[in-house]
């Protein structure tokens, strides 16, 4: 019962919606504009509770004295960027403090995480190499072919690799790109209509 | 990754009975002999595990050197061929089509890491749309994308553009329900001043451009998805790191965009022609520096050599094999 019920409010709120796209009515409209604002609330609600979750689970980390580094990183960097911004008399997100925050602290460390992106890959292609050696050799070269692609090289070399860059673009990637979101697509479409007819286990 | 002996011997359970004690007190007769060559082994071990550390640390630092030497080296840059001229004018063309005092929506929402690639473009676009007289209000729907945007707006109001040209539309927190509430409701009622008057009466209807400053959470997918079949007139145009290309430009092939900015040689071929024209002083005036292309190609050099030095050996050993048994 409780399934049907759950099930139910879901295809009738995804058909307000979709209904909505197509049929131009002031009530729908509304209607529609009604579940979209819940939806929102429900994302900014999942937001707080998340970030308070995260910080009951590093306190109590804490207190078991069980990877007290981590847990004092994760508090202090929230403490940070939350403090500044809820401060009696900030502007919050335009305030000078919290837009310091972002410039000294948070840019540099996402940066810094990005960049570590090329040797954190060259570890596990090493490891790759290890493990499946053909099959990582095969895609370093590729990574590899793509870059020799890129190259800014000037002349009639460098407009043969740059027209050969956008044909593996347009193409190879493409396709796999296109065939990757159409599987996200369908998985998604299937996994909605298993909720919808309650044949989902996991709903329950 | 593998993993040390130290490590390995952690994972053992604990012996409780036997409390740290000497070595000398362990070994009662004959065991200098092996004491000794435990402390040479130890020691030995600690050197390697230092010099092991060096030897990681080094190809880093002569790294990080080489690419801060490269980004002073001049006249290394990236070709403007026909496929990024064309980009940079698509994005000038619709820009250029704009009146004087058009309302256009940015929304800013880059991710932080990928920023620095599409920075020089955004502040060419805003430049470029500050040089035409538009008004522009910023929106942003990632808390990344807000501090970038915080940032951009600071940038402009530095260089003397007042509200009535930039107006902060801020933080609308939901991704992409927050987009559709957009589309649906407008600007609502919270933005001040004769331009947010004038936007808020027709909703996202009254802009007559949407620049989509893209990243990994809402990109110009989201917004050729969500705004598109509810606000049909109104043009979308992007730019967006490399990473997202082979997801949108789809869209400029099919016209959704009319205009798509989404490699750093477009972005700097378009923020050459905004310089070129650009006002001699204020918010029209485009004298960014540009990303360091000899610093760009040593690190794709780099790259390539690094990855064909370790995949070239498995690949040469694979072929060899592979034709030796086609031969017997």
């Amino acid at each position: 019962m409780r399934r049907s019920i759950a099930a139910a409010l879901t295809a009738l709120a995804g058909l307000v919606v979709l209904v909505d796209l197509a049929i131009a009515n002031p009530a729908l409209g509304g209607l529609a504009g009604w579940l979209n604002r819940l939806l929102v609330l429900l994302a900014a609600g999942a937001g707080v509770a998340g970030a308070l979750m995260l910080v009951v689970r590093h306190v109590g980390r804490l207190a078991r004295r069980e990877d007290q580094l981590g847990s004092v990183a994760v508090l202090i960097g929230l403490g940070l960027v939350l403090l500044p911004g809820l401060a009696p008399g900030s502007t919050g997100a335009d305030g000078p403090a919290v837009r310091w925050v972002v410039a000294a602290l948070l840019a540099p460390l996402v940066a810094a995480v990005l960049a570590l992106l090329f040797p954190l890959l060259l570890v596990a292609a090493s490891r790759g190499l290890r493990l499946r050696a053909r099959e990582t050799a095969v895609m370093l070269a590729a990574a590899a072919a793509v870059l020799i692609l890129l190259l800014p090289v000037g002349g009639q070399a460098g407009a043969w690799l740059a027209s050969a860059a956008a044909w593996v673009r347009d193409v190879p990637i493409a396709a796999v790109f296109r065939g990757l979101l159409i599987g996200v697509a369908a998985t998604g479409a299937l996994t909605a209509a298993r909720i919808l007819l309650g044949s989902d286990a996991s709903h329950d | 990754m593998t993993e040390s002996p130290d490590e390995g011997g952690r994972r053992e359970p604990p012996e409780p009975a036997e409390a740290p004690q000497p070595p000398e007190e362990l070994e009662p007769a004959g065991a200098d002999v092996e004491s000794g060559a435990d402390q040479v082994q130890q020691q030995s071990g600690r050197r390697t595990r230092w010099s092991s550390g060096v030897r990681a640390g080094i190809p880093t630092l002569a790294l990080l050197v080489l690419l801060a030497i490269a980004s002073f080296v001049p006249g290394i840059g990236f070709a403007a061929g026909g496929a990024t001229e064309a980009a940079g004018r698509d994005l000038e063309a619709a820009i250029g089509g704009l009146q004087t005092g058009a309302p256009v929506l940015v929304d800013i929402d880059g991710d932080l890491g990928t920023y620095p690639e599409i920075r020089y473009a955004t502040r060419a676009a805003l430049a470029d749309l500050m040089l035409r007289g538009a008004n522009v209000a910023v929106v942003s729907f990632s808390g990344e994308g807000r501090a970038i945007a915080v940032a951009e707006i600071a940038r402009l109001r530095g260089l003397g553009v007042g509200p009535d040209r930039v107006l902060d539309l801020g933080f609308r927190s939901g991704g992409e329900p927050a987009l559709v509430q957009l589309a649906s409701e407008g600007i609502g009622p919270d933005a001040s001043g004769s331009f947010a008057d004038d936007v808020r009466k027709d909703g996202l209807a009254s802009f007559r451009l949407a620049l989509v400053i893209g990243g990994a959470e809402i990109g110009p997918r989201s917004w050729v998805e969500q705004i598109q079949p509810r606000v049909p007139k109104l043009p979308i145009a992007a730019i967006t790191p490399s990473f997202l290309l082979p997801e949108v430009l789809p869209y400029r092939g099919s016209g959704q965009l009319v205009a798509l900015v989404g490699t750093l040689p477009a972005g700097l071929a378009y923020g050459q022609q905004v310089a070129a024209r650009g006002a001699d002083f204020g918010p029209g005036r485009f004298a960014e520096r540009s990303p360091s292309g000899a610093a760009i190609v040593f690190g794709m050099l780099v790259a390539i050599a690094v990855l064909l030095a370790s995949s070239g050996g498995s690949l040469a050993g694979w072929a060899r094999a592979a034709w030796k048994r086609g031969r017997s």
